[in-house]
């Protein structure tokens, strides 16, 4: 038992020693473009802020919650991205685009709009699975009144009895 | 379920096709009008009431009917016989049918007789004139002795020869005739003194037919109480007469004392004699009254011991003497036998004849084969009292008959209410098949015979059993069902229009059919399957009642009538568990709608072709065996959904959160390649 826990530890600490590097070459392959595009950067940081915090405070077990937030949050970003990349792309336009209230609604309306479908979605599908289920359950009920019907009670009995066996069996 | 059309057809009145008309204290029996407000008791028999009768078509016939209390097996041929031959000695019998009482509810075979005008020669309990030689001989022996050779040519006999049943035909008072004796089982009115020891020892219904050795007995006793006058002379108690009968002879015992009769002494030897086998013959009284020499064969009294065998604080040398009285202690015989001291006396007390204590070793032998056996014991005794006395009748517990009157006293038993379980014992280990004695050959008795009834008996089915031995013994029986009381049900043929009729007196909630009907039907409808019987006896209502329709179908086919309104309604009334047992709901439907068709024509066959369809019946078992399974298959789809639900709610969430991914990647997507197209062009 000792030994296994030694592997796990050891295995874990390979892991993050291999994550931090990769994340080391990352930031040095982005840094001469982040260092080029600042007023983007800058837009960003700001635009994409739910999505960050999300991803930092977060507790989620499943990606998917911070995938609607951030993408959703990123395609209420990405005209006004545009827009700084196409008329004055500096970081006065940067905070200009900021500054302005309606395009934070927008930003964040939009980033909360994945909020919501991630919460939302679960329920609509939850609901028409049940409908779904519901609807083959009576289906088979259906049946089973028909088979009543044309066969009488000893249809119910007599299934009933096969059942038990089977089930004593 | 019953349906309605149904109900309706049974309440429709049944078509009567039988019945005899009668209006109030009159009963019609042919051209003969019974009077039953004007009885007879002079005339009344030990068993039958006598009423007055005329006939319809010569009023000033002077007639009397004789009506018997209980039903019995009626001896048809004798009674045939007397109608055709019109013997002398016998009271002419007119008619005979059986004619329902409407005072008593009941049907019962009826007698018609000319009235005796000159009354009894000796009424019961009266002393009477001695008559004298020319008087016995000319009134009573040749006269009896012509009749008696009569009936031996046709291989009847009499069995009513006693002093009490004579009477004179004519007011003159010069003819003297014997009078009824078919109003009741074979003998059974015969007081002991007239009978033969044999007889004597058997139960009053179970004496059987016999054989002209019998009458040509009681014709000797008779002729002595008339020439003595009166029967108190001589006439000790039963017991008592048949004590010194198996001591010292039934000639001694009655005769001896009035030697001064000496034209008929050697009469009364020669038919007083003890075996049957030194007994006169009818030729031999022939030969006497035509006044030859006749040698007189002597009497015997059987066996005797050299030394007696204490029993019961009695001692015993004459075997037949110590077979009564182990009948009479039974209980207590069953044990004793057993006992060293018993085989001790068989093997000492008879000299050199061994035969009776190897016979005895042999049945002891054999006895222990049935140790599993209730009734062993019973069995012993009753094999080891028929070899201490070979003549005597079959002696088992309580019951106590010559074969050919085990029918008889088995129809008086389940008529009186007594136990059954002596004639169940003693038919199912073949107790008669070992008897001995003589048995007349008219009566179709043969060992085997008994060897079928023991197969018969030991089956539970319908058709078989206890009633069917009744049956099968009591050939002329009628069926003693209780739905056929009003009845007089004597052959197969009269059975249907009889129910048929039954069915607008009865009541029809119960079945038209009972145990007494199906052994009726199973023992007199020669060659009836027994696939009908097999299929009552399997507790399903709806077998039975198919079975039965069935069974009456074929009774119908075979014996008629083409149309049984009233059976077929009544029927048609008890159908639901039939319909019931169909599954299918239409099928049910359809034949709810059918059946009152079919029962409004009154064929019990065609209503049997219809319900017996064996298609219908596989196809609704087959589909309710695939109905089941689809069933079956739909309870598990259920469960496996509803074990599925929980499932499910967790598989949704993740599919929910997915789908929310990918709408917002999508979304995303979308906004970009839009913004891109419209940034190119």
């Amino acid at each position: 038992m000792a030994k296994k826990k030694v592997a796990r530890a050891k295995n874990k600490k390979s892991q993050s020693s291999f994550g931090m590097g990769w994340q080391f070459l990352i930031l040095l392959l982005f840094l001469p473009v982040f260092l080029l595009s600042m007023p983007s950067v800058v837009f960003l940081l700001f635009a994409m802020l739910p999505s960050i915090v999300a991803l930092i405070a977060g507790n989620s077990t499943t990606p998917f919650r911070n995938l609607c937030l951030g993408a959703m949050n990123l395609a209420g970003a990405l005209p006004f991205l545009f827009h700084l990349w196409m008329n004055n792309h500096s970081f006065e336009g940067a905070v200009d685009i900021l500054f302005n209230l309606s395009t934070l609604l927008v930003i964040y309306g939009t980033a909360s709009l994945g909020l919501l479908l991630y919460h939302l979605l679960p329920i609509v599908v939850g609901l028409v699975i049940e409908i779904f289920l519901n609807a083959k359950i009576r289906r088979l009920q259906i049946e089973q009144e028909d088979l009543l019907e044309t066969w009488g009670a000893s249809v119910v009995s007599v299934a009933n009895k096969v059942l038990k066996k089977k089930q004593a069996s | 379920m019953r349906s309605k059309e149904i109900e309706e057809i049974t309440e429709e009145e049944p078509v009567v096709t039988k019945g005899k008309a009668s209006s109030g204290n009159e009963v019609l029996a042919g051209k003969y009008r019974i009077l039953l407000a004007n009885p007879l008791p002079e005339l009344d028999t030990p068993s039958a009431s006598a009423y007055a009768a005329e006939n319809i078509e010569n009023p000033s016939e002077p007639l009397f009917a004789l009506v018997p209390e209980v039903v019995f097996p009626f001896r048809r041929k004798t009674a045939e016989a007397l109608l055709k031959a019109s013997l002398p000695s016998a009271l002419p019998l007119r008619h005979y049918e059986p004619v329902f009482l409407p005072d008593r509810n009941v049907s019962r075979m009826v007698l018609i007789y000319a009235r005796p005008l000159g009354g009894k020669v000796m009424p019961e309990g009266k002393v009477t004139r001695p008559f004298g030689e020319t008087e016995i001989m000319g009134k009573v022996i040749e006269p009896f002795v012509s009749f008696l050779r009569e009936l031996d040519a046709m291989s009847i006999t009499c069995r009513g020869i006693r002093p009490d049943n004579l009477f004179y035909l004519d007011e003159a008072k010069t003819k003297i005739v014997v009078g009824d004796f078919l109003a009741a089982n074979p003998a059974s009115e015969q007081p002991m003194f007239a009978e033969d020891i044999e007889s004597s020892l058997c139960h009053l219904q179970g004496r059987g037919e016999g054989r002209n050795a019998e009458d040509i007995y009681s014709l000797a006793v008779t002729t002595l109480a008339l020439a003595v006058g009166s029967v108190p002379e001589f006439w000790l108690k039963d017991e008592e007469l048949l004590a010194m009968k198996i001591e010292v002879g039934s000639y001694t015992t009655m005769a001896k004392r009035f030697e001064d009769f000496t034209f008929m002494l050697d009469f009364l030897k020669g038919c007083l004699a003890d075996y049957s086998e030194q007994r006169w013959t009818v030729d031999v009284l022939g030969l006497w009254l035509s006044g030859k020499k006749v040698p007189f064969l002597g009497s015997s009294r059987g066996r005797c011991a050299s030394r007696g065998y204490l029993f019961n604080g009695n001692t015993y040398f004459l075997p037949r003497s110590l077979a009564i009285a182990f009948v009479k202690n039974w209980k207590l015989a069953t044990e004793d036998i057993y006992s060293e001291s018993f085989s001790a006396w068989l093997s000492r007390a008879f000299g050199d004849d061994v035969k009776l204590s190897e016979e005895f070793a042999a049945l002891k032998k054999e006895s222990m084969t049935r140790v599993n056996n209730p009734a062993q014991k019973d069995i012993l005794l009753a094999e080891t009292c028929m070899l201490l006395d070979d003549k005597a009748p079959v002696r088992y517990r309580t019951l106590s008959f010559m074969p050919d009157g085990l029918g008889a006293l088995l129809v008086n038993a389940y008529q009186t209410g007594e136990e059954l379980t002596p004639f169940y014992e003693v038919i199912a280990n073949v107790i008669p098949g070992s008897w001995k004695g003589i048995m007349p050959e008219n009566v179709g008795y043969s060992p085997a015979l008994f060897s079928s009834l023991a197969a018969e008996i030991k089956s539970n089915n319908w058709g078989s059993g206890l009633e069917r031995c009744l049956y099968m013994l009591a050939r002329t029986c009628p069926c003693l069902s209780r739905l056929l009381e009003k009845h007089y049900v004597e052959n197969i043929e009269a059975l249907l229009p009889s129910l048929n009729e039954a069915a607008s007196t009865e009541d029809t909630k119960q079945k038209p059919i009972d145990r007494h009907i199906a052994a009726f039907i199973a023992c007199r409808f020669a060659g009836v399957s027994p696939q009908p019987f097999e299929t009552m006896s399997k507790n399903q209502e709806y077998m039975f009642l198919e079975a039965m329709i069935l069974l009456y179908a074929l009774v119908q086919k075979h014996y008629g009538p083409q149309t049984l309104n009233g059976l077929s309604s009544w029927i048609g009334g008890l159908l639901v568990p039939i319909v019931e047992s169909y599954y299918n709901q239409n099928i049910r439907k359809r034949i709810e709608a059918d059946i009152p068709k079919i029962i409004r024509k009154g064929s019990i066959i065609e209503l049997s072709a219809y319900l017996n369809d064996v298609q219908i019946r596989k196809e609704d078992k087959e589909g309710f065996t695939s109905a089941t399974k689809e069933y079956i298959y739909t309870v598990k789809e259920m469960e496996e959904l509803e074990q599925k639900r929980p499932e499910m709610k967790k598989y949704s969430a993740a599919l929910g959160e997915q789908l929310a991914a990918i709408i917002a990647v999508s979304t995303v997507l979308i906004v970009a390649f839009s913004l891109l197209i419209s940034f190119l062009f």
